[in-house]
């Protein structure tokens, strides 16, 4: 619990640092562990949303599926036959034994956009 | 605004203990809200801008499923007043604004709120305590709109809503919705076109959005573009399947069938502590827990809190400022000892309603009320 703790600590430091770097992080990057899948989830789901709503899940690989399927009927252009590899990428790192990433806070009033 | 000793601590603590925000930024009119999904827009607000009996609107947590629409509102804006209406016809803001005003001063809360807590985790947004707030919001009736089109048609039973949002993706179900024409034309339920004193901003469904009032945010439809009087409910995604209810619990994570589940529309009983925050470092002695309670059923008839765990309880104190669709405040005085403390709270309600110590799981992780317990560390 307190590694947890440090742990949260360092990366809000980190993030306060990093923003002040010249290098933005995207969210895919901090989020999306390094895999042959996460390139297609960079460039396949984030036209309507952003990987931090992939990244708070904690669900199996047969809801991953699902929602892939469910993603599919809305106009997802993520080919079909990745399917499988991209529920099983998803399902490896935001499965329900994975813990929560810390909280990250914006400022608001904030315009959205 | 001063800060306590004590509530210094336990911001102090909370940062360095659990990753939490410094209490607010630094202009006096920011706050430091919880980014869920930045696209569309979801923002939660951290509970320790729960102490007040308005929440302002820049802490109060914002929910899309598409995001505030492009280019909006556009400079001609009007809503369209269509169905079984009388005589159709089409409201500038200004025409609205003509109306009678009316102030309603409800909490909102996400059906969504506390879906984290379950297990296993529903799919969705992970709201903790946050998806919630309570507010002044000014409008129109819909009663009134639907009168100066002549009033409705004999036949009409729902009234659908139209918003502006969508997906980039024009394959996904937009969110048009209905209410129960019933719901619609009690007085409390409007047409909002400010909140807290100011015009209704975009992030939180202006220039135009429905409240209604008890009921979950799913029906307080934001960027509205059209209402109209209806035989039937609407059908798609977001009324068909979303946002539903199961008629009978069963076994965590089995899926319920739609035709056995119905709309979520009031919501349980529930309160939160606002102050202090869990993992929060606070200076042994007397305390004042703070916080709030809603209902969507008849009124909050009694707050207690704990401060063993849920072994014994104690009175609460509720706050003096009341609305009948809003929340109230509430403070218990306790003492911090060295070392763990477990503050727990729970509500009950005039219809009936009491917190839980457990919950049954839903499938899609609706309507959280199990009470609130924080663990805080007392120093001597």
């Amino acid at each position: 619990m307190r590694i947890t703790a440090w742990a949260s600590l360092a990366a809000l430091l980190l993030a306060f640092t990093a923003g002040g770097t010249a290098r933005a992080v995207s969210s895919a990057d901090r989020l999306l562990p390094d895999d042959p899948s996460k390139a297609l989830v960079v460039e396949h789901c984030q036209e309507c949303h952003s990987v931090t709503l992939i990244a708070q899940q904690r669900i199996s690989e047969k809801a991953w599926t699902a929602e892939l399927v469910k993603m599919e009927k809305w106009g997802s252009t993520l080919p079909a036959d990745s399917n499988a590899a991209v529920a099983s990428y998803l399902a490896k790192y935001f499965n329900p034994d994975t813990p929560d990433a810390p909280p990250r806070y914006i400022r608001s009033p904030k315009q959205p956009g | 605004m001063s800060v306590s000793r004590s509530t210094f601590l336990a911001g102090a603590g909370a940062l360095a203990g659990a990753g939490l925000p410094p209490l607010a930024g630094a202009a006096a009119e920011t706050y430091n809200l919880r980014e869920l999904v930045a696209k569309p827009y979801d923002l939660e607000t951290p509970l320790q801008y729960f102490r007040t009996f308005i929440t302002p609107t820049p802490a109060f947590f914002v929910r899309s499923h598409f995001g505030p629409p492009v280019d909006w509102p556009p400079a001609d804006f009007a809503l369209k007043v269509e169905g079984l209406v009388q005589k159709p016809l089409t409201l500038t803001l200004a025409d609205i604004r003509a109306l009678p005003a009316y102030d309603v001063t409800c909490f909102i809360q996400c059906a969504g709120n506390g879906r984290a807590f379950y297990r296993p985790r529903p799919a969705g947004a992970q709201w903790t305590w946050g998806a919630v707030g309570n507010a002044r919001f000014t409008g129109v009736r819909v009663k009134d709109v639907l009168a100066r089109a002549g009033g409705v048609q004999g036949a009409a039973a729902h009234l659908g809503v139209v918003p502006a949002d969508h997906s980039p993706s024009p394959q996904t179900p937009l969110f048009n919705r209905s209410i129960p024409l019933s719901k619609a034309l009690d007085d409390d339920t409007i047409l909002a076109y400010a909140m807290n004193g100011e015009p209704l901003d975009v992030a939180h469904g202006g220039p135009l959005r429905l409240i209604v009032p008890g009921w979950a945010g799913d029906n307080h439809v934001k960027w509205l573009l059209s209402i109209s009087p209806q035989v039937d409910e609407t059908h798609g995604f977001y009324m068909d399947t979303a946002y539903r209810y199961p008629d009978q619990l069963g076994e965590p994570g089995v899926p319920v069938p739609p035709d056995k589940t119905h709309h979520v529309t009031e919501m349980p009983v529930k309160s939160i502590i606002a102050n202090p925050l869990d993992g929060a470092l606070v200076a042994g002695g007397p305390f004042t827990l703070e916080g709030v309670a809603f209902t969507s059923r008849g009124e909050i008839d009694r707050v207690e809190v704990s401060a063993d765990g849920g072994a014994s309880w104690q009175p609460a104190t509720l706050g003096s400022e009341k609305a009948k669709w809003a929340w109230r405040l509430w403070q218990a005085d306790v003492k911090v000892v060295p070392g763990p403390n477990t503050f727990c709270v729970r509500a009950f309600d005039t219809a009936g309603g009491e917190q839980p110590a457990h919950q049954q799981w839903n499938p899609s992780g609706y309507f959280w009320n199990v009470y609130h317990t924080v663990t805080v560390r007392g120093l001597r």
